[in-house]
């Protein structure tokens, strides 16, 4: 896979504060890379760094052959247009949506008749067709992020920088974005975007680099950051609720309040480790279930508390023993079914392919 | 005059419908001096935006050492009392002064010249925080998409063009309303104009007229004067509102 | 499209102003046509006398006379500084420091008229009538009138302040008002306020109709109010000797016996009183 970006020992200091430390990253041609993480951990500063609006303290930054931080005059101006960035709070000009998205273009010099057949194809791309004539001010905030694509794709970059671009909008236009950014990608532009909305990475990137204090703290595909996190903090920031400390035995890890058989994994016995159990992996046993035995790590508990999760799923908080809740998503429909209210008892089961150690 | 309350509003009546009368009837007079008000005013703040849009551009959009101190500098200047400019300009511009060898003093010139120093701060000071209110943002919506370093300024001075144009309407407001600079500089001459048998204006201006006029008891020629320069005042702040609705 | 067209119009308006007056009048100032500066005082301009008596000067000669209306003091200053060519003052005493000092040459006396003490009708001082000017602002300062001064070094501000020397008085108290203005702002100050000011004939002659003050105190000697017209040093501004040439022929005209007529016809038909009397030798 050919590297459009290569990053190498960046660094970067506020005030005091160390915004980026030690980054080193390589971003692949076409994918979709996420940065994920808190307020304040670094990611709009990597980006505006990405796109030579600031300059690290130290390190080296390659846009395909071309080193940004040492680059001048036309090759810095030619390497600076391959790519664009859509800001979280980003200015529109005090003019028509065309004028807007045809800005870049104009620029560059490119003639009048081509600039209108590639603003017209991007206000299509982002479904803003007819918009041309309209003034951006008057837009919706849900239409100016869209036209703020616009006049980036309209460029035809090989990558566009996306800083927290959902970050402001509600449930709808947030799904209606996400599908343009797959449009884009499908359009062969590399995405490089900021957010701190865990689903957000889960349903767009093809990998995340999860970043904490100015240090990334993972990098992987979706499903190693949100099955497999590296540190409780990642942990916690995925959405795993369930997070124990336990104690390596010859053939268990214990919990405490429960025993579990695991996979096999390279800790010595005597190991003091972290369990992550994500909340929708447990799994309710029926008091009339065939084969209760068979059902690995079960443990009983007292419903304490009931509430919805989203849409479809209800969160459980059981309480094994003194001090342990323990938190279970369950579908609606088998609450239903399973008559389950706060204060009973119930019996549930943890697969060990759902646990994950630290 | 003061011989009583229902008398005074007859003459104030009076007065007001002479001076109607001297406007509609285009005296020539009064277009002389309205003439002359306009074109100092009007000639001071175009030479000063020659000056100062450039130097708020350049202020404004660059960063450098005593940047805070010189833009506290202009927002004081833009109270100068007129009157200490007056003084200033005149004691440059006599002929025992500096600039004696111009021979400016008591003309137009020296009109423009302290009416300059007087709007110069107000629109410098104006555009340059219109300019700032552009604000960061859209310089880096304009780099981002390829701007390039003059790119970038003309699309601020397009985003600040309303609050730029507010600032020289100020500018205009301030000087043909004052009377104090352009007083001492100019010394309210008028000439007498033998082939249309009335004065005609040299360095006489709608408000200078009105302290003359005033001191020597013809109401109904100051009411005249204050009329019209109270009209153009009006309109340039209309004008200036309507703006400043839009922005 | 409407603000823009709008603003242009705005625009055109004022460049139609600034270029439409491109007589010789108002774009001078390489390109001189001859010309000379006359500073002088507030009261002999406000009296309309220098419309008439320039007129025939400016026409015969081709000279175009720039006159600057100032206080006294003012006017002399201008002159010392070399902001005009020549001047018309009314301050024996100011006029002999100008002379001394080398700023002027050539003094001769113009004309003159007299100080007159006006009043409101009711006069609280009682002092209507009287013959000697300080005993009459004995009375005044005795009974504490309202009295207006004009308070601007101007010839008939410093003849105010002489009377008041020679009576001995310190000027303190409400009742004295120093305005700082000229003789016309001044009859309207006490005008308004029902008080009692020195005034020059010419001025309170022009302003009668407008005012209702009347005249109590004439004819003391001290009310003496002489003019001179003194003609700007050249040897200070070497570069002004070509309007010396100038201001020369204009004094010897005002001298004349043309000149001269002129003054002393001036404001009989519309006051039926002449407001200055001739005092030139030639």
């Amino acid at each position: 896979m050919a590297h459009i970006f290569k990053i190498r020992d960046l660094y970067k200091k506020y005030n005091e504060k160390q915004v980026l430390n030690d980054i080193n990253i390589n971003i692949d041609v076409g994918e979709i890379f996420c940065i994920l993480g808190p307020s304040g951990a670094g990611k709009t500063t990597l980006l505006r760094i990405l796109n030579s609006i600031e300059k690290p303290d130290s390190g080296r930054v390659f846009f395909k052959k071309t080193n940004l931080l040492t680059s001048r005059g036309k090759e810095f101006l030619n390497s600076r247009r391959k790519m664009a960035m859509v800001f979280q709070d980003g200015a529109v000009f005090n003019s028509s949506v065309y004028d807007n998205v045809s800005y870049g273009l104009k620029i560059r010099g490119i003639n009048k008749d081509e600039i209108r057949k590639r603003v017209n194809e991007s206000l299509k791309i982002v479904g803003l067709e007819g918009y041309s004539g309209r003034r951006a001010h008057t837009l919706s905030g849900g239409e100016k992020q869209r036209m703020t694509f616009a006049m980036t794709v309209v460029l035809k970059p090989d990558v566009l920088l996306f800083d927290e671009p959902t970050a402001s909008l509600d449930p709808i236009n947030e799904k209606i974005i996400e599908s343009i950014i797959r449009r884009i990608n499908d359009l062969g532009i590399t995405i490089i975007f900021t957010t701190h909305k865990q689903e957000e990475a889960l349903s767009l990137a093809t990998r995340i680099a999860v970043i904490n204090k100015g240090v990334f703290e993972q990098i992987g595909p979706p499903e190693d950051i949100f099955y497999r996190p590296n540190s409780v903090f990642i942990a916690r920031f995925v959405g795993v609720e369930n997070i124990f400390k336990g104690i390596i035995r010859s053939n268990s890890i214990d919990l405490d309040w429960i025993r579990l058989k695991t996979p096999v994994i390279t800790k010595k016995i005597g190991d003091k480790v972290t369990v992550c159990i994500r909340p929708e992996e447990i799994f309710l046993i029926r008091n009339d279930a065939t084969h209760r035995n068979d059902y690995p790590n079960q443990f009983n508990g007292n419903i304490t508390r009931m509430s919805p999760q989203g849409k479809a799923l209800i969160r459980l908080f059981i309480k094994v023993n003194k001090r342990l809740i323990v938190k279970v998503d369950v579908p609606r429909h088998v609450v239903n079914h399973m008559d389950i209210e706060v204060g009973k008892e119930i019996t549930a089961s943890i697969n060990h392919e759902s646990l994950h150690v630290i | 005059m003061f011989k009583g309350g229902i008398l005074n509003m007859n003459f104030l009546i009076d007065g007001f419908l002479k001076a109607i009368a001297l406007i509609l009837s285009n005296d020539p007079y009064v277009m002389s001096i309205t003439a002359v008000s306009i074109k100092i005013s009007g000639t001071a703040v175009i030479i000063s935006i020659l000056f100062s849009i450039p130097t708020a551009i350049l202020i404004s959009t660059n960063k450098f050492r005593g940047k805070k101190f010189i833009i506290s500098l202009i927002n004081t200047a833009m109270s100068l009392p007129p009157v200490v400019v007056g003084l200033i300009v005149f004691l440059m511009l006599v002929p025992a002064g500096p600039l004696g060898i111009l021979q400016l003093i008591f003309t137009p010139a020296a009109m423009i010249i302290a009416q300059f120093i007087l709007v110069t701060p107000i629109i410098t000071g104006i555009s340059i925080a219109s300019i700032n209110s552009v604000g960061q943002s859209i310089r880096d919506t304009a780099f981002t998409l390829g701007g390039t370093k003059k790119d970038i300024s003309l699309i601020i001075l397009k985003e600040a063009k309303v609050g730029i144009i507010i600032a020289v309407l100020a500018g205009f407001g301030r000087a043909i309303a004052e009377v104090g600079a352009i007083l001492i500089a100019g010394g309210n001459v008028a000439f007498w104009d033998a082939e249309t048998d009335t004065y005609s204006s040299y360095t006489r201006t709608l408000t200078t007229a009105i302290t003359l006029e005033t001191s020597k008891g013809d109401i109904s020629t100051s009411i005249a004067l204050g009329i019209i320069v109270l009209s153009i005042a009006l309109s340039v702040n209309l004008l200036s509102n309507r703006l400043q609705d839009r922005e | 499209m409407g603000m823009r067209l709008k603003i242009f119009l705005f625009l055109l308006i004022i460049s139609t102003g600034c270029l439409s007056q491109n007589d010789e009048k108002t774009l001078n100032t390489i390109s001189e046509p001859k010309e000379i500066t006359l500073s002088t005082t507030t009261s002999v301009d406000d009296s309309g006398l220098l419309k008439i008596l320039n007129q025939p000067f400016e026409e015969k000669y081709k000279i175009r006379i720039k006159v600057i209306a100032e206080g006294t003091g003012k006017a002399l200053k201008t002159a010392e500084l070399g902001g005009s060519d020549v001047v018309i003052v009314h301050s024996r005493e100011k006029e002999d420091v100008f002379i001394k000092e080398g700023f002027g040459i050539n003094k001769r006396d113009l004309m003159h008229n007299n100080f007159i003490i006006v009043g409101p009708e009711s006069d609280p001082a009682g002092i209507s009538g009287m013959k000697s000017g300080s005993d009459a602002f004995n009375k005044i300062a005795n009974s504490k009138s309202r009295f207006f001064s004009r308070g601007d070094e101007s010839g008939t501000h410093v003849k105010e302040k002489v009377l008041w020397k020679k009576i001995g008085m310190l000027n303190t108290g409400s009742w004295y008002k120093s305005i700082g203005k000229g003789m016309g702002d001044t009859l309207i100050a006490a005008n308004a306020q029902n008080g009692y000011t020195l005034s020059d004939q010419s001025t309170y002659l022009k302003m009668k109709e407008r005012i209702n003050l009347g005249i109590l105190v004439v004819g003391d000697p001290i009310f003496y109010n002489p003019y001179s017209v003194i003609a700007v040093n050249p040897a200070r501004y070497p570069d002004k000797n070509e309007k010396y040439q100038m201001v020369m022929l204009y004094i010897g005209y005002l001298t004349s016996p043309e000149g001269q007529m002129i003054i002393s016809e001036y404001g009989k038909d519309e006051f039926g009183h002449a407001l200055f009397y001739p005092d030139a030798i030639s």
